[in-house]
């Protein structure tokens, strides 16, 4: 089978792996990196569950083939905090109960990542349009885009601070 | 009592897992030897089974075992046993599982699976409930008269294709009707929905060499897996060990057994290997049970003054290929299903029908969110009728203290108040203030609409749970009970109220998230928004077990009544002289003298909880005590209609719930806001859709659209009414599944009562508001 | 899941060439894949060989060159929504990227890939036929560039040859004055496929072209609409267009939807223009 070996960082460390070319990034996370937080809800794209960063752009990792990230950087929810500690995303997410089954969560903190990255004090219609590709079926959205709001917020206190 | 953490919005106590993506869930798991299960669906919705050959896919490298329905003599079924582990003979819906197959790799299981050769001989079917009921309608189950069910409690009608029906009579409808001045006559409808939980269904199984089986799986109720599986394998429960870790939203559609027994089948195949199966997306909506369509017809009488006299109701289930757990929801329907009104005479005949879709199962609601379409509906309709202001009119009919429900169960001032909540959204989304309503402009039209609701758990009467609180040496404690939280945040609330009724903090009461039935304590299942209930009670007679044997031993230890004797920070005192005081750690794993003489044992706390005074329900007129208690609950709804698309966009949502006491603020809220926003997908886009062979055509999230992050309302008010319920925990009621409730008929009476469109169906999109604005405009 | 297939990255434009025309029909290109990719999940195609063709740098082509803007096949529909020079000149194209898929999609997918994939419902498909817009073609005899209009040839079918491939799209800098809009209907307000989608460029000197999708084999150019907003526009539209009965929308809220979009576009580029 066609494979080959690919170079990349992951949530901030490199790696060199064998991949074979069908698998997708989704799959060589879950499975070959044991990068477990990574969800798979759909498999084509629609549900946002497999959010990850891709040289700090959001894709859906089930529509990513694992030879496409060659020489990329890759973040996943694990690279998002370390030890017992959260970032501010997480603890706001917390804070907000913007979580109950939490299948959709590292997904959608991925976004959210990605929103702030690109745009550090969004309105509440760029936040609803930048989450409107991770589905949620529990929480009704509302906490969610309340927590990314106050992440925001603290972010820009932070900031001007110091 | 003080209650500190009562009613606080704690955050949830799992939020760090979820948050950091290490919140394990089945998916996630990998054992030593593990293979990888696939399913070969059937591409018919009726057809006979000619042949299967697996003699390719059994040649290929990496197959450890094909297997197909006529090796398995068993049936499965939580209600009503009538459902096999793989189609044999035939098939009777389009995605039913035909044949499985496990390999050394999910690739090599989807090869092998694609080579199973299967021949099919069409079967006439049937699609629709109404069709169904005919008598010369296809039968999708010959052998009814034959399956296992539960006798006295549900009524097939052998040779046809009733599944289950159910009756209701109270009082003389003819004579209602005669004393009416109006008689209002409707019929309604709503397709199947799915469930949507973003975690599909997966289970890994592990058929040992010893013959135990061990089984982890996305599932409701581990308990209900282990013993139904166990009946249908004719196995001790004590071989059987379920595991629910993390489960990834459920909705009711993991209640019961799915895909378990197909998955220990496989590994008992395939060489005693652990098993693990995955449904993808799309097997999640063809091949994974939906919520069962309905058709209702609702005859009402009313007088001039706006007093129902009578109401006779028909309902039609379509409950898919099979009705296991269905036939439950059509029997719920039977007792509870003419709303929460004070009649007088009412006639209910619920029918639960086999047709050949997917089949249906319990969803957030149970039978509710189907019914009340129609009930709600209807009432507005009635209204409209005798020219009377539909919240008036319901007002005057409501349920209140002294009215008697339609099993003959009588209202105390305890039981809750659907008029305080009906006025309360009336009032929040300004009902009576709506002529005054302005135009959106550009064809935009705002309208605004209300409608209530009640549910009662829907269980068997002796459905019970039980808990367990075992101390550590350091004077935590770890909390045992079989419920599963997959979102709703009862382990939070269960530990909240151990904390609570131990006096200790909450970070010291430990919740063992597995839940494992070789080491919990039992319990029923995880539905029916009951668990806060009653899982409180047992959680909170476990504590209370604890206390007293804290109390047994410092009265011992301090030489004083156990009377005299308080508890509070982890401490048992003596309540005139607090400072004579036990740390709960010098106790726990049993109280030693200072001479060394020792006295008690660990502290381990048992409560349970059984479904009292409930009653199977007679036979002929549905009469008896069949709910635990009643949540009430209305919402109002302002929503602004694009005339010239259809499309609606809710500007605001008002819900109100009694919920006897709010536990913990923050949860309560998230499963109102989230059940509401489920509710609008079932009211404006959800819907299942076949192609004219009953093959159904969106299966994927291509074209099964949920709301979106998007697709909010602009505002939404949560309204929490307490009337404490006396046998709840701290006065609680369940109010996970009522959220939903009554969405779709709030909006569909706002489009009547501005626009005077009547739509009958679901779900109201842009498409279907649009058509029906348009007939309206050419018959006007 | 999918089947197994070779994969390939070149760097330069003829080694994709020479690759299309070694293993013909079972040789695909990838782009965003999210097209393809779904489409082979689906079993939809099973390509034995897979070009990934972001590693060439000319494709990633996005810079307005004497009046004409060259969007290159590796160009994600992202990639739009952060150009200045494209907000300045082609608002149509930043209105038509906001209302596709979602971030993480449209950080993948390819306006390219939207063209070559060739759907009815396909919403750049729509934005840059209403901007005249032509696609350059490579194949091992040599390039040829074709109107959008001819590119089309059914549902999705293009008129690309075995052993061709489309290089980059181009449109022109419409005049100044010139306005230009997108509108789409669809079932939920979050990413969805259009049920009806409608795209439109109105010139200072009155032309209008306006495109319709999802109602027809191919997205359709309305054509001697003018800018008139009486009922002979919809008459037009009702002649010009074929909508279907299918999972997303019947064929009279389609043909109903085609109208009231021709209509709610007319009134706003000629709104906009009074507007000055
Ligand atoms: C969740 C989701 C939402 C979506 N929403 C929308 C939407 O709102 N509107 C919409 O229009 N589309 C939508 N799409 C479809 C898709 O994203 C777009 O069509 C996208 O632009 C395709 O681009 P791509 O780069 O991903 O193409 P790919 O998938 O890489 O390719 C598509 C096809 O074109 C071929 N191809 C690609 N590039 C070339 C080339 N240069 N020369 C020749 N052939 C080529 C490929 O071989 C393949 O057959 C959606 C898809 C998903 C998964
Ligand atoms: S799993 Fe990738 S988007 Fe759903
Ligand atoms: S929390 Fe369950 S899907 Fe979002």
């Amino acid at each position: 089978m066609d494979s080959h070996t690919i170079e990349f960082e992951i949530n901030g460390k490199r790696a060199s792996l064998e991949v074979v070319s069908h698998r997708t990034l989704l799959q060589v996370l879950r499975e070959d990196l044991h990068l477990s937080g990574t969800k798979e809800g759909c498999g084509e794209g629609e549900c946002g569950a497999c959010t990850v960063l891709v040289d700090g752009r959001s894709v859906t990792a089930c529509l990513t083939l694992a030879v496409e990230v060659d020489g990329c950087s890759v973040r996943t929810i694990e690279g998002e905090s370390e030890g017992p500690d959260l970032s501010p995303l997480q603890e706001a997410f917390v804070k907000n109960h913007a979580l109950q089954c939490g299948f959709c969560t590292p997904g959608m903190i991925m976004s959210a990542r990605a929103l702030l990255e690109r745009n550090p004090s969004p309105t509440e219609d760029q936040i609803k349009e930048a989450i409107a590709g991770n589905l949620c079926r529990c929480t009704g959205y509302r906490p969610i885009i309340q927590a990314i709001r106050e992440a925001a917020a603290r972010r820009k206190d932070q900031s001007a601070k110091g | 009592m003080s209650e500190g953490l009562i009613g606080k919005g704690v955050p949830r106590i799992e939020s760090f897992e979820k948050v950091t993506g290490t919140a394990r869930f089945v998916g996630d798991m990998d054992l030593p030897g593990m293979l990888h299960g696939r399913m070969l669906l059937s591409p018919h919705a009726h057809a006979r089974i000619v042949r299967i050959d697996t003699s390719k896919a059994e040649s290929l490298d990496g197959v450890a075992a094909v297997l197909v329905g006529e090796e398995l003599p068993y049936r499965l079924g939580l209600y009503m046993v009538d459902k096999p582990v793989l189609a044999s003979g035939k098939v009777r819906h389009h995605g039913e599982v035909v044949a499985a197959v496990a390999a050394v790799s999910e690739e090599i299981a989807a090869r092998a699976a694609d080579l199973i050769e299967v021949t099919y001989e069409p079967l006439a079917a049937v699609f629709d409930p109404v069709e169904a009921v005919k008598p010369d309608a296809p039968l999708v189950h010959e052998d009814l008269h034959t399956y296992h069910t539960i006798k006295g409690v549900f009524f097939p009608r052998p040779h046809t294709n009733i599944a289950n029906h159910a009756r209701l009579r109270k009082g003389d409808v003819e004579e209602g009707f005669a004393a009416a001045d109006a008689i209002v006559e409707n019929e309604f409808s709503l397709p199947q929905v799915a469930h949507v939980p973003l975690e599909t269904h997966r289970t890994v199984a592990h058929w040992k060499r010893n013959g135990a089986i061990e089984i982890w799986s996305s599932a409701q109720s581990p308990f209900a897996v282990r013993n139904l599986l166990s009946v249908a394998l004719g196995m001790s429960h004590s071989r059987i060990r379920v595991v629910v870790p993390h489960v990834g939203g459920a909705f009711g559609g993991k209640a019961g057994i799915h895909l378990e027994p197909l998955v220990s089948l496989l590994s008992r195949k395939a060489g005693h290997r652990p098993v693990k199966l995955a449904a993808t997306r799309e097997e999640e909506f063809s091949t994974l049970p939906c919520r069962q369509g309905l058709v209702a017809r609702i005859k009402t009488g009313v007088t001039k003054e706006g007093k129902i006299t009578a109401q006779k109701i028909e309902y039609l289930w379509d409950a898919g290929a099979y009705a296991d757990y269905g036939v439950n929801i059509g029997r719920a329907a039977g007792y509870s299903g003419a709303g929460p009104y004070d009649i007088d005479n009412v006639w209910i005949d619920s029918l639960t029908i086999y047709t050949n879709r997917p089949f249906g199962t319990a969803y957030r609601g149970f039978g509710h969110v189907e019914f009340f379409w129609a009930i709600e509906r209807q009432m507005d309709m009635v209204a409209r009728e005798i020219g009377m202001d539909s919240c008036d009119f319901r007002m005057r009919n409501l349920l209140r203290p002294g009215s008697v429900t339609i099993t003959g169960e009588e209202i105390t001032e305890n039981t809750g108040s659907v008029e305080k909540c009906l006025e309360a959204v009336a009032a929040e989304v300004g009902w009576k203030e709506r002529s005054s309503l302005g135009s959106g402009g550009n064809g935009k039209v705002r309208a605004r609409g209300i409608a209530v609701l009640h549910k009662a758990p829907a269980m068997p009467s002796n459905t019970a749970i039980s808990a367990i609180l075992k101390f550590n040496e350091d004077a935590t404690v770890d909390l045992m009970i079989s419920g599963v939280d997959y979102g709703q945040g009862t382990a939070t609330a269960f530990c909240q109220m151990t904390a609570e009724h131990l006096r200790i903090p909450m970070e010291n009461v430990h919740f063992i998230w597995n839940k494992d039935t070789d080491r919990m304590p039992y319990d029923w299942q995880t539905v029916a928004s009951r668990l806060t209930f009653m899982g409180g009670n047992a959680v909170i007679r476990a504590a209370e077990d604890c206390v007293s044997q804290l109390k047994d031993m410092a009265s011992r230890a301090l030489d004083v009544p156990v009377g005299d004797l308080e508890i509070q920070d982890g401490k048992v005192f003596v309540a005139r002289e607090p400072a004579r005081s036990i740390d709960y750690r010098a106790l726990v794993m049993g109280y030693m003298f200072p001479s060394g003489n020792s006295i008690g044992g660990p502290v381990i706390g048992r409560g349970t909880c059984i479904a009292e005074g409930l009653t199977v329900l007679d036979p002929e007129t549905g009469q008896g005590l069949p709910a635990a208690n009643w949540t009430f609950g209305a919402h109002g709804v302002e929503i602004e209609i694009d005339t010239a698309t259809g499309e609606i966009q809710v500007l605001k949502l008002a819900s109100a719930f009694d919920v006897g006491r709010v536990i913990n603020e923050a949860l309560c809220r998230g499963q109102v806001v989230g059940g509401c926003l489920q509710g609008l997908g079932t009211a404006l886009l959800e819907t299942f859709i076949y192609n004219d062979e009953g093959c159904l055509i969106n299966n994927s999230f291509t074209d099964y659209k949920i709301p979106t992050a998007r697709d909010i309302p602009i505002e939404t008010k949560e309204i929490f009414i307490e009337t404490p319920q006396l046998n709840g925990p701290h006065g609680a009621r369940g109010v996970a599944e009522h959220p939903m409730i009554s969405i779709p008929s709030a909006v569909g009476n706002a489009i009547a009562d501005a626009l005077g469109v009547e739509i009958m169906e679901l779900p109201l999109s842009p498409e279907r508001v649009y058509l029906a604005l348009k007939r309206k405009g050419n018959r006007d | 899941m999918f089947p197994p297939f070779r994969y390939f990255k070149p760097k330069r434009i003829e080694e994709v060439t020479a690759f299309l025309a070694e293993h013909g029909e079972s040789a695909r290109i990838l782009a965003g894949g999210t097209d393809l990719l779904v489409g082979m999940r689906r079993g939809e195609f099973t390509p034995d060989v897979l070009i990934d063709i972001k590693g060439i740098p000319e494709l990633q082509n996005l810079s307005a060159d004497n009046g004409t803007l060259p969007i290159g096949a590796a160009v994600s529909v992202n990639d739009l929504l952060d150009s200045a020079e494209v907000a300045a000149l082609f608002p149509i194209l930043i209105q038509t990227a906001l209302r596709m898929a979602s971030h993480q999609i449209r950080n993948r997918a390819t306006v390219v890939g939207n063209l070559c994939n060739a759907s009815p419902a396909a919403d750049m498909g729509a934005a840059l036929l209403a901007l005249g817009a032509r696609v350059t073609i490579a194949s091992p005899r040599s390039r040829r560039v074709l109107p959008l209009g001819e590119f089309f040839t059914g549902v999705k079918k293009s008129a690309l040859g075995r052993d061709e491939w489309v290089i980059s799209v181009e449109a022109d800098t419409p005049p100044p004055g010139s306005r230009m809009g997108f509108l789409k209907q669809a079932r939920v307000r979050g990413p969805d496929l259009s049920t009806v989608n409608c795209a439109a460029v109105l010139l200072p000197d009155g032309a209008l072209t306006l495109v319709l999708g999802a109602v027809a084999e191919t997205p359709v150019v309305v054509t001697g609409c003018g800018s008139d907003k009486g009922n002979g526009i919809a008459d037009r539209v009702r002649e010009a267009i074929a909508p279907i009965d299918d999972v997303r929308g019947s064929a009279e809220y389609r043909m109903d939807l085609a109208c009231l979009m021709t209509r709610r576009m007319v009134e706003k580029l000629t709104a906009d223009s009074r507007r000055g």
